[in-house]
């Protein structure tokens, strides 16, 4: 049942995307001079078009499921089967919203420094304890990386205000 | 024959032997970093090659060519980063395996299918050279649109349980690869006015972030403790390939080869592609079908075949035609020249001696990867035994430098969490994700193709009907999929 | 190893009092020259032949790095967004100028000067040995009788083979009865040539020098004031009577407010660079012509590019 209402929301959420993507992203990104046979918002239109009859397709079927099992009425939508528990999942958006912003920092710090400071965060926030440890294993790694990278592959990093 | 002896005795010196081995050391080692691709490993040594003589350096680049392709396999089976764009459908099976524990037999069945894909390659370029190249100048824009539509077809049967969640995930893929530039008109396209995604999505950043970040972040939602717990000690029995075990997959390998090669012969058409249909082949033939993408051999075997096989394949316009078969073979091109070697279609003709030189260096290459691989894969099979609390933030690490080492670009690192975070949203709602890799390498191709085609027809679809390769191929994308979609029915009919 | 890491300290320690005490001096460490263009890519290439005199002529080496996309133009933004300080120079075709009028880029003709010139090369115009014309007349007669069934290829839009070989078709006047059709790359578009798929294709002469060679392929011109050294026999544009001589030129940009002294500096580096004889030599193998104008030339010249190029593009309808 729950993967019925799983389902459900997914079907829903897809047919939403496509309707922003049809009614807004499209005509909002993808600009264009002139009329040709098949313009440029052509191919992405009709992907948008199918993606939105297969979202309305799956909706409509774990609906029908639901229906069958007499759980399709509003207490559906309060039951704790629909909820998303957002609570679970704030390790995961922290660790995307770090990530970011190492990434947004290597421009500032260099990459040698950047990454050694954000490799011992990821450490302890994994659940190392021995600060010195990690500092130790993430200068090592760090350094393995960039050598390699830099020396033997020739890749140029972002060199920070120390000059590596 | 003399030709042949005599460029055969050119081989067996030292310095060759000893460039092959350079490269395919080279090669390994680049294929297994992710973001080195095979062209860059090539481009690098490029330099170095033009002062060595011309066995020496063709010997050199043709082992780092069949080095790197292998070398994918090992991120691809150890952290669940495919080392090389060819390498993403090898994650599907491999990374599995690795986490059954059985990473070295996963690394060893590659490194077997690998160089039996080598070696078929190889033979097929050397018997068939001539008349494939005949047969790959009749592949038009028609053609090309009809096989990516054949190969989307076969590949929908590797979407898993449910068909409709599947075709929404491959729709996804098709739209991401609509990101960029319109082929045609070079309109923008998505690209909310940022120049770095004036050429779409980094195929590397799409596998990277789909396949290995949203892995990640599957394993985040394990306890602390769970993450800190030493890996278990492996079993060396467990981690062992038999012999039988290969031989099981003689067919599957010879398949996937042929499938490899003869994808490799047409331009333009890149090695992953070769691999993700080489796959869903060997899924569509076996006998359990459901077992594919929960660790088994047969999942590494038809990928690695297939992207070693495309090597000798992509060599066929190229020493025929002298038209690159891809990115590697085209830099291939420069150093070939450099050389004072003209490929082009008077090679057999003028210069024999330069075409045996080729086929001996990828024979010799395909020698000196096994045993190198065979030394090698302890060691990178030593990796998994570190705690995932240490693991997973160094792989995060391997994953940015990865994505930014392609273009020297740190905004593919930033577009690959951003999708790492959509694998991960697709997953926890049960959305296969391989289909949405899979059609977004399709994808730009398959667009470029059809519209190219309505182009030359002045927009009249009988273009792809009135041709014979075409219309082959699209009544086999027609069976296939009926075949896929009563197969599903059955499936979940069973279930 | 060992032995660079001893370099290296010698050569801090070398370098240390030079920058401390003396006026500041330039090269103090190594200068990266920025390609748009994909690694293993001909420009790439291309750009490799400088590295191995660098040290000898510059003082420090010269460090390539590929940073490609949107045909050149993230290279270029990145160059002219980086201190102009000499250490990041840009190392671009002729798709600079032409992105500056085809494309919404965050860059501007003025953000770069020219450093020197290191390669020139004419496009040509290219069809299948059996098709039925020899020359551009013949061919614009075919096209004329044949309305609809003449088809080029070019290797994507705004490429520089994309702009050149719009202008010989527009020369010729045959732009309006012709399709375009843009493949992924040369090596593709001759193929589907080969294949009888596409009539034509725009080609620099290199890739096709081969198959004219094996009897494969004809040219109908060239895109060039003169006759090129490679093909001989292939008669150039203007020799048959039609107004296309543009040619395809690569060179060293650097941004625009980097020092006097230091563009000096690297103007008479290069100079030594690629006129130097083992330069030519590796420019012939790799195909490439030994050409080379100065600071001064080539900035002249990019400057006049630009006028024309914003031009052209106006009258072929390709301009944003």
């Amino acid at each position: 049942m729950e993967k019925k209402v799983a389902d459900l929301r997914s079907g829903l959420v897809v047919m939403i995307v496509c309707a922003l993507l049809y009614f807004w992203a499209i005509p909002a990104q993808i600009r264009y001079n002139g009329q040709a046979d098949l313009n440029p918002d052509f191919f992405p239109r009709l992907l948008v078009i199918c993606g939105g009859i297969c979202g309305a397709i799956l909706a409509l079927t774990s609906a029908a499921g639901l229906k069958k099992a007499g759980r399709l009425n509003v207490t559906l939508f309060r039951s704790p089967e629909a909820r998303v528990n957002l609570k679970s999942y704030m390790r995961h958006a922290l660790f995307l919203a770090s990530a970011l912003a190492y990434l947004f920092v290597v421009g500032y710090l260099g990459f040698v420094l950047a990454s050694v400071l954000y490799l011992v965060f990821l450490l302890l926030y994994f659940g190392h304890t021995r600060i010195h440890w990690c500092l130790l294993e993430s200068v090592l790694f760090v350094a393995a990386v960039y050598l390699v990278f830099s020396l033997a592959f020739k890749i140029s990093f972002p060199e920070g205000f120390l000059g590596f | 024959m003399n030709v042949l002896l005599e460029s055969l005795n050119q081989f067996l010196s030292v310095p060759v032997l000893l460039g092959i081995a350079a490269g395919v050391v080279v090669g390994i080692i680049g294929g297994g970093m992710p973001g080195i691709s095979p062209s860059m490993c090539i481009a690098l040594l490029l330099p170095v090659s033009l002062y060595l003589p011309t066995p020496v350096a063709i010997g050199l680049m043709m082992g780092s060519y069949q080095g790197s392709m292998f070398g994918g396999s090992i991120s691809a089976i150890l952290i669940n980063t495919p080392g090389t764009a060819s390498a993403a459908a090898t994650t599907l099976d491999g990374y599995q395996l690795a986490l059954k524990g059985q990473s070295g037999k996963a690394l060893k069945m590659a490194l077997y299918a690998s160089c039996s894909g080598g070696l078929i390659g190889t033979i097929i370029l050397l018997a068939m050279a001539k008349p494939l190249s005949t047969v790959a100048l009749k592949f038009g824009p028609p053609e090309y649109f009809s096989l990516m539509l054949l190969s989307l077809a076969l590949i929908s049967g590797i979407s898993g349980k449910s068909l409709l969640k599947g075709l929404i995930s491959a729709l996804l893929g098709l739209l991401l690869a609509t990101v960029g530039m319109d082929p045609i008109m070079g309109t923008r396209r998505f690209t909310f006015r940022n120049i770095n995604l004036a050429d779409g999505l980094q195929t590397l950043s799409v596998f990277i972030g789909v396949f290995a970040l949203s892995e990640l972040l599957s394993q985040l939602s394990q306890s602390r403790a769970d993450l800190f717990r030493k890996a278990d000690p492996l079993s060396v029995s467990d981690n062992e390939l038999t012999f039988r075990e290969f031989w099981e997959q003689k067919i599957n390998i010879l398949k996937s080869s042929i499938i490899g090669a003869l994808i490799g012969v047409l331009p333009g058409i890149g090695g992953s592609t070769a691999c993700f249909v080489s796959y869903a082949e060997a899924q569509r033939r076996s006998k359990h079908p459901e077992r594919f993408g929960t660790g088994i051999l047969e999942g590494v075997a038809a990928p690695e075949a297939a992207n070693n096989a495309v090597a000798g394949g992509a060599l066929v316009p190229l020493l025929t035609l002298g038209i690159p078969g891809d990115v590697v073979t085209a830099i291939l091109v420069g150093a070939l020249i450099a050389h004072g070697i003209k490929p082009g279609p008077l090679m057999f003709i003028e210069d024999i001696g330069t075409v045996y030189t080729i086929y001996i260096a990828l024979f010799l290459a395909v020698v000196v990867l096994l045993a190198v691989g065979r030394v090698g894969i302890p060691v990178f099979a030593g990796v998994v035994k570190l705690r995932k609390a240490t693991l997973i933030p160094m792989i995060f690490i391997i994953c940015v430098v990865g994505t930014y080492a392609n273009r020297s670009n740190i905004f593919d690192s930033m577009t690959m969490i951003v999708l790492g975070a959509l694998g991960f949203i697709l997953k926890k709602n049960k959305f296969p994700i391989a289909p949405l890799v899979i059609s977004f390498v399709i994808g730009a191709q398959l667009e470029m193709s059809l519209r190219q085609s309505l182009i030359l027809s002045d927009y009249s679809i009988s273009i792809f009907l009135t041709r014979p390769i075409s219309l082959v191929l699209i009544v086999g994308a027609l069976v296939f999929s009926v075949f896929m979609v009563r197969r599903n029915r059955k499936l979940a009919a069973q279930a | 190893m060992k032995r660079r890491t001893v370099s290296l300290v010698a050569a801090i320690l070398a370098v240390l009092p030079a920058a401390l005490f003396a006026a500041p001096k330039f090269p103090i460490k190594p200068v990266e020259v920025v390609v748009g263009f994909a690694a293993g890519g001909g420009t790439h290439l291309a750009a490799e032949l400088l590295t191995p005199e660098a040290a000898k002529y510059l003082g420090q080496p010269i460090q390539i790095t590929c940073k490609p996309g949107a045909g050149g133009a993230i290279g270029a933004t990145y160059v002219a967004a980086a201190k102009a300080d000499g250490y990041t120079l840009l190392y671009a075709t002729m798709s600079l100028p032409i992105s500056l009028y085809m494309d919404s880029v965050d860059f501007k003709a003025d953000d770069f000067v020219g450093l020197a010139l290191a390669s020139d090369v004419a496009p040509l115009l290219a069809v299948r040995a059996d098709a039925p014309f020899n020359n551009a007349k013949e061919m614009r007669d075919w096209i004329a009788a044949n309305p609809g069934k003449f088809s080029w290829s070019h290797p994507g839009v705004g490429s520089t083979l994309h702009v050149l070989g719009a202008n010989m078709l527009f020369a010729m006047g045959v732009t309006k009865q012709v399709k375009e059709v843009p493949f992924k790359g040369t090596a593709e578009g001759i193929s589907a040539v080969l294949g009888g798929h596409v009539t034509a294709v725009s080609s620099f002469p290199a890739t096709v020098l081969e198959q004219v060679r094996a009897g494969k392929m004809k040219i109908i011109g060239v895109s060039s004031p003169k006759r090129i050294p490679e093909l001989p026999d292939a008669p150039t544009f203007i020799e048959q009577g039609y107004k296309a001589t543009l040619t395809s030129t690569r060179g060293i940009f650097a941004p625009r407010k980097t020092p006097k002294a230091v563009l000096e500096a690297l103007d008479k580096a290069f100079a030594q660079i690629i006129q130097s004889e083992d330069f030519k030599q590796r420019a012939i193998k790799l195909g490439e012509p030994a050409v080379y104008a100065d600071s001064a030339t080539f900035d002249k010249m990019y400057r006049e590019q630009l006028v024309m190029i914003e031009a052209l593009l106006k009258e072929l309808g390709l301009s944003k």
